[in-house]
């Protein structure tokens, strides 16, 4: 669009254009809050979105995020032989042991010209790199190998995201992927940057730890699998780079967005204006859009504001002091303090029973309620409640022993203490103390044995037990 | 060109033995020797039909490849007419069916003692060491806690993993396979074993590993999309080793979060 | 090398009909909703063979899926519907391909192109009656197919191109019986169902057709003995579909009453499935696999025994020779036909059915192997002391044994149970029966098509481009599915959309794309076949009404045959494979030719 996008942010802008391998042809979507914006304003952000991100197969790593987005691996070594004849060809210290990944590896003469190596004979050391080396190289000098080079974190992510994750969660991280429609319920839309079970304060995003809890456990009752056998090593944190990239950039698109509509830049508010305001043409209006100041000569800044600001809520994230802690230890579950959980869940300070009902079955007079659309004074078409994403959910039947974030008592003390992010479980970390929490997360573990037959298993009798005696 | 026609029917069971027997070689072949006595039974069992077979498919395919190389002569008069011969019918009847009656009467012991429930070990059937319940696309395990049995109805010290089965080495073990949703099957491929898991039913498995290792388990009946990912692991371990991996996971199912200290935060986060 | 002469030019126009009677009839009566048994046959015929080349894509869809995991497929990967995913297979739009490739490939090519294209063809031709018992019944058979086809179409669409049917070919329960199981399928599957009822319906109202037929339109002389193989096949496919189907007719409708009234035939209660309420239940899964391999094992016999009995025809014809035991031929093929009825409890080894009832099916299923293996031993007999001609047709009969006696042997292994405890759903058993419905069925279609295409068309195919087509297609094949073998006896299950998932199975892959270019290889060789096939049709060599020198009944008919089929009623003086017999100077002796020297045997009446 402008030529201001090369001299920008040079210096927290790593353009490490990622060469993609060519297996999927796809591009990342837009949002739909920026189909909501007048055709300026969305161009400016299709065009941020891309320069700062990229394409699936081009990705882009914008440094400012505290993502681990892989550092440059090298080893510097000795020429021991060069070919002057066929100028393609090294030999090198074959005892330094080197591990040689075709894809990314170049040779480096000093700081300057690049070879790529296409193939690598670790017997002999010899390599065979392209183009061919220009200077004339002495057994004297030194070369640097780049065994993985910036970025293989995140182009190694997006690999794994495009085998293992994308069928539900979209190429775009949308949770829009093919199989997505057939789920319940639906795989997480990572453009909101919420993710529900999480061991941080209600107010804070999800931390590095957790992401890479639900990938080993899996979320029971969902679809979501665990993939403790499949992401070995460095791809679990491969895929989690690459779903913080995808995630900081869908809420990057919606917070520009948001700035844009501020600075006028709303379709809706267009429209407004131009019914109430006598004398104002479309054309003008869009022009007065692009003459602003912050649109003209500050987009740089302001699209600069928006990635600090969230890549500062991402950083908070991993802050040990965010982390939820019970400050009393889990008392013994007697009966007296699960009575009082269940006291306390019945009763009007905590209400849980509004929604879980009155006997936690997941069927209390809040799911249906018809419920205020958000920012709105209207309300959804079907009673019950919804999610940050607009999506109906129901909250837990406590007696089917399934938890979803996690069966241990400190996941069901987070669950209550920080509530559920995105969902309507709030949190009663501010209006309970550690033993009350304590008493609630007794009485709900308690709940699926309520109604228990302790007998011993000879007495049960199968049809398969049956047939095959 | 007559003759060529007979070379390409006969070339090709050349080419497919030797593609069998090259094989192993290759790693086309089982996955690893079956680390106990029933498996190897099973392993017995297929080469012995793999000889049988191999005996047959030379013999039909030579005795094809001959009446095609003398029939393609070109030679005067005319085909042989003759519409059979009834001792020949006799003896090619009479033969495979006693060969066929030795292979399926021979299988039945090791069937029996995998499948036949009072052939069971008896330490196995007393005892089972975990509840594994397939469901669209994991396995869930349920353990009773140490020094607990395994009862039918869940309890509120049971342990729980997902996709993670661990056993003691050199024991019997029985599990009890369920279904969730739909059906699945139990296979560990590494033991030559499978069992569907059918919804409604709660079937008795029991295996044991003579070797200590990690090995796989693969659904094996198709169970909707995600019928592939459907992967958990078997641990085969000492039995120290296996009473202490119950008893950190008894604790991990246990663990109240306190005290909390920067240590523990690094212990809790990192599963592995 | 041929024997293919055209000495006898079929000079026998439409209007001349033997029996009269018949007035013109126009062309949608003699085309399209034709009574008439031949035009039928082709039609089925025609049919079947674009469907092959349907459940063909289908297939190379799974193998690319298998040696490229979730790469960006070639062709329909640029497709809109394919942007969503990046232009490769997703995992549930693979579980469709192979759930259609099977369903296309039984229903739509195997069954109907057996029973239906030479079922049809074939019967009142080689037991010389003018037509089928039932004209109308046979020609709503065929247009029952349409119900089906355009069923199984429905089913692709319906949940979206990227998901259909998704239980695969077996259509277990709870997977096919509740909706949110597998979703993606949906109404489709609901589709499914009905489509294979109207296939069934379809069968069914063939093989009403051909029991009577075969009964009690034989020409004079032509005592069940002296029936051609073809017609003896025909004839127990027709008892075993009349017997079997209605099974799957009824299972196939409690699983729809399943899915969309709320029955529980199938359900157990307390299934969660996908979140969903938990299920009432009541029902027993297990049953439908009783039920549906109730019907699908004698199917598989129904997939085999007429491509036995044209194979038959085919050697005996090119070996210049007598059937070798036709008795023997026949009874093992009725064997074959009583114990495939005691046999399918062996598709349920590891289900958690009684083991006592497990170790009854293994001595069946290995009882079964007995017949198969006789009728090989007495193929190889036929072959032996002829004089060969290497046709078209003879190569895939040849290659029809060949195969038949690696899928019978390789049977033996998963009837074995504790064997097949390991390579129970593996790629073993996809080996094993796609040498037996590729390997034997398809060839055996293959030479019957070359063989019976002058009778069809009045004009020979190319023999040159048949057997290129031949060798293509027996090295695709062999390449692609002997290699199964080896998979699955390195553990390899079958219905992965991505097998690489599990270290153990990793170094496949290499092993996988080889028998992913043997299947290209395969597939593109069925152009050389649908090319010959309508080249030929119009501008093929005319023949006379005997090219091959064959004694069968249809060969004394004009070719084509005209409505009615032949001049006069013919008389059957022998069975049908006496070649090179000495009684006279030709190496061939028609059922029709009376030789009055010597005394024959008394026309006796069915």
């Amino acid at each position: 669009m402008k030529p201001r996008f090369v001299l920008l942010s040079a210096a927290s802008l790593l353009t490490a254009v990622i060469a993609g391998c060519g297996d999927f042809k796809s591009e990342f979507v837009l949002n739909k809050t920026t189909d909501e914006l007048i055709p300026p304003a969305k161009e400016i952000v299709e065009t941020e979105l891309h320069e700062n991100f990229g394409t699936p197969e081009e990705l882009v790593a914008w440094l400012k995020f505290p993502i681990d987005y892989g550092d440059e691996e090298s080893v510097t070594v000795n020429v021991v032989g060069f070919d002057e004849g066929a100028k393609g060809v090294v030999r090198v210290n074959s005892e330094d042991e080197l591990e040689v990944d075709f894809e990314g590896s170049v040779l480096r003469i000093g700081n300057e010209t690049e070879h790529k190596i296409s193939s690598f004979d670790p017997e002999s050391g010899t390599l065979h790199v392209t183009p061919p080396i220009e200077a004339k190289l002495t057994p004297e000098d030194s070369v640097t190998i780049v065994l993985k080079q910036k970025g293989w974190l995140l182009k190694r992510g997006r690999n794994l995201y495009m085998k293992h994750c994308v069928h539900c969660h979209g190429v775009s991280g949308d949770g829009n992927g093919p199989t997505a429609q057939y789920l319940n319920p639906l795989p997480r839309d990572y453009r909101q940057g919420k993710f529900k079970f999480t061991s941080t304060i209600s107010t804070e995003k999800a931390a590095h730890r957790d992401f890479r809890r639900t990938l080993y456990e899996g979320i029971q009752g969902t679809s979501m699998p665990s993939f403790k056998l499949k992401l070995i090593g460095d791809d679990m944190d491969a895929v989690i780079a690459y779903v913080l990239f995808l995630s900081s950039r869908g809420e990057y698109e919606i917070r520009l967005g948001g700035e844009l509509k501020v600075l006028g830049g709303g379709k809706d508010d267009l429209e407004q204006r131009l019914r109430n305001e006598e004398g104002l043409t479309r054309a003008k209006a869009i022009e007065e859009f692009e003459s602003q100041e912050e649109v003209s000569e500050g987009l740089p800044e302001l699209s600069d504001s928006v990635a600090t600001i969230l890549a500062e809520d991402w950083a908070r994230a991993d802050n040990p002091d965010v982390e939820v802690w019970p400050k009393t230890p889990r008392p013994e579950p007697t009966a007296e303090s699960i009575a009082r959980g269940r006291a306390l869940f019945i009763s009007k300070d905590a209400k849980c029973s509004d929604c879980h009902g009155m006997q936690g079955y997941g069927n209390g007079s809040q799911t249906e309620a018809y419920q205020q659309l958000p920012g709105s004074t209207l309300t959804y078409d079907k009673p019950g409640l919804y999610d940050d994403w607009g999506e109906p959910i129901q909250p837990r039947n406590l007696h089917t022993g399934i938890y979803r974030g996690g069966r241990r008592p400190i996941d069901l003390y987070r669950r209550i203490y920080a509530g559920i992010k995105g969902a309507v479980m709030p949190g009663f970390g501010t209006s309970l103390t550690d033993e009350q929490i304590w008493d609630l997360v007794n009485y709900v573990l308690s709940l699926p044995y309520e109604n228990s037959w302790h007998g011993d298993m000879s007495a049960e009798k199968t049809v398969a037990e049956h047939t095959v005696k | 060109m007559r003759k060529f026609w007979c070379l390409f029917f006969m070339f090709w069971p050349v080419l497919a033995i030797w593609l069998c027997w090259v094989s192993p070689a290759n790693g086309w072949w089982f996955p690893s020797i079956a680390p106990w006595e029933l498996g190897q039974q099973i392993d017995d069992l297929f080469y012995l039909l793999l000889i049988i077979t191999t005996v047959v498919f030379i013999g039909t395919q030579f005795a094809l490849g001959y009446v095609l190389w003398k029939g393609s002569d070109v030679k005067p008069g005319r085909a042989w007419f003759s519409h059979g011969s009834h001792n020949l019918e006799v003896i090619w009847t009479i033969l495979p069916a006693i060969i066929l009656l030795f292979i399926s009467l021979y299988q039945m012991d090791v069937l029996a003692r995998i499948r036949v429930m009072s052939k069971f070990p008896e330490q196995a059937s007393r005892d089972p060491i975990a509840e594994v319940t397939a469901r669209q696309f994991e396995w869930r395990i349920r353990y009773p806690a140490p020094g607990k049995k395994l009862l039918a109805q869940p309890q509120p010290d049971d342990l729980y993993t997902v996709n993670d089965l661990h056993v003691p080495v050199g024991q019997p073990v029985m599990i009890r396979l369920r279904s969730d949703d739909v059906q699945h099957s139990f296979g560990l491929p590494h033991l030559r074993l499978m069992q569907d898991a059918v919804p409604g039913l709660v079937i008795p498995v029991w295996f044991r590993s003579n070797a200590v290792g990690k090995f796989e388990i693969v659904c094996k009946e198709l169970c909707g999309w995600g019928h592939y990912k459907m992967q958990g692991e078997l641990t085969v371990e000492l039995e120290e080793d296996y009473e202490a991996y119950l008893k950190a996971l008894q604790e991990k199912m246990n663990d109240d979060g306190y005290p909390a200290d920067a240590e523990n935060a690094v212990a809790q986060s990192d599963e592995e | 090398m041929s024997i293919a002469t055209h000495d006898t030019p079929g000079a026998h126009s439409h209007d001349d009909h033997a029996h009269g009677g018949h007035h013109e009839i126009g062309f949608v009566r003699k085309y399209i909703f034709s009574t008439d048994h031949k035009v039928i046959g082709i039609q089925f015929l025609i049919t079947t063979m674009l469907m092959l080349m349907v459940g063909g894509a289908l297939a190379l869809g799974v193998r690319w899926q298998l040696a490229f995991p979730w790469q960006w497929m070639p062709i329909a990967g640029d497709l809109e519907v394919f942007q969503q995913q990046g232009g490769i297979i997703s995992p549930e739009f693979y579980t469709m391909l192979f759930t259609m490739h099977a369903t296309v490939m039984i229903f739509l090519v195997i069954i109907p192109v057996l029973a239906g294209a030479f079922g049809n063809f074939l019967i009142p031709l080689q037991i010389g009656a003018d037509d089928m018992a039932f004209p109308t019944l046979n020609m709503l058979s065929y247009w029952f197919m349409w119900p089906a086809i355009f069923c199984f179409g429905i089913s692709f669409v319906i949940g979206g191109v990227t998901a259909g049917p998704a239980a695969g070919w077996t259509s277990y329960p709870v997977l096919s019986a509740i909706i949110s199981a597998a979703p993606g399928s949906g109404p489709a599957q609901t589709f499914w169902l009905l489509a294979v009822t109207f296939v069934g319906v379809s069968s069914m109202m063939g093989s009403v057709n051909y029991m009577t037929t075969i009964i009690n339109m034989r020409a004079p002389g032509m005592t069940l003995f002296r029936m051609p193989m073809t017609i003896w096949g025909m004839f127990i496919t027709a008892i075993l579909q009349a017997f079997a189907l209605p099974v799957l007719t009824a299972a196939g409708f409690m699983v729809l009453f399943d899915r969309t009234m709320g029955t529980c035939f199938f359900v157990p209660a307390g299934l969660v499935v996908n979140n969903a309420d938990p299920t009432i239940g009541g029902g027993q899964p297990l049953l439908w696999q009783h039920l549906f391999w109730f019907y699908s094992h004698p199917a598989v016999y129904i997939m085999l025994l007429p491509a036995m009995g044209m194979v038959s025809d085919i050697l005996c014809t090119f070996a210049r020779k007598p059937l070798f035991g036709y008795k023997p031929m026949v009874y093992s093929m009725s064997a074959i036909a009583g114990l495939g009825f005691i046999v399918w409890g062996h598709h349920m080894f590891t289900s958690g059915m009684n083991p006592a009832l497990g170790m009854t099916f293994m001595v069946s299923t290995m009882m079964i192997a007995l017949p198969s293996a006789v009728k090989t031993f007495n193929w190889i007999g036929t072959l032996w002391g002829g004089h060969l001609h290497f046709t078209t047709p003879m190569l895939n009969a040849i290659a029809f044994v060949s195969m038949f006696i690696v899928g019978g042997l390789s049977g033996i292994f998963m009837a074995a149970v504790p064997v097949d405890l390991y390579i129970h759903d593996t790629y073993f058993i996809v080996a094993h029966f796609h040498y037996v419905l590729f390997g034997a069925t398809l060839f055996g279609v293959f030479g019957a098509i070359h063989f019976w295409f002058p009778k069809m068309f009045g004009r020979m195919m190319n023999d040159t481009v048949g057997k290129i087509h031949f060798v293509l297609t027996f090295i695709g094949f062999n390449g692609t599915f002997f290699t199964m073998h080896l998979l699955g006896v390195a553990g390899m299950p079958r219905r992965l959309a991505d097998p690489y998932n599990y270290p153990y199975l990793e170094h496949l892959l290499p092993m996988n794309q080889f028998m992913t270019y043997s299947a290209l290889l395969m597939g593109f060789a069925q152009f050389l076949l649908l090319g010959n096939f309508f080249y030929s049709m119009f501008w093929g060599p005319k023949c006379g009404r005997n090219p091959w020198h064959a004694n069968g009944l249809e060969w004394d008919a004009p070719s084509p045959p005209p409505h009615g089929n032949f001049e006069s009623i013919p008389i059957v003086y022998r069975g049908p494979y006496e070649y090179s017999s000495p009684e006279t100077d030709k190496d061939y002796l028609p059922q029709t030719e009376y030789i009055s020297p010597r005394p024959a045997p008394a026309p006796s009446t069915a």
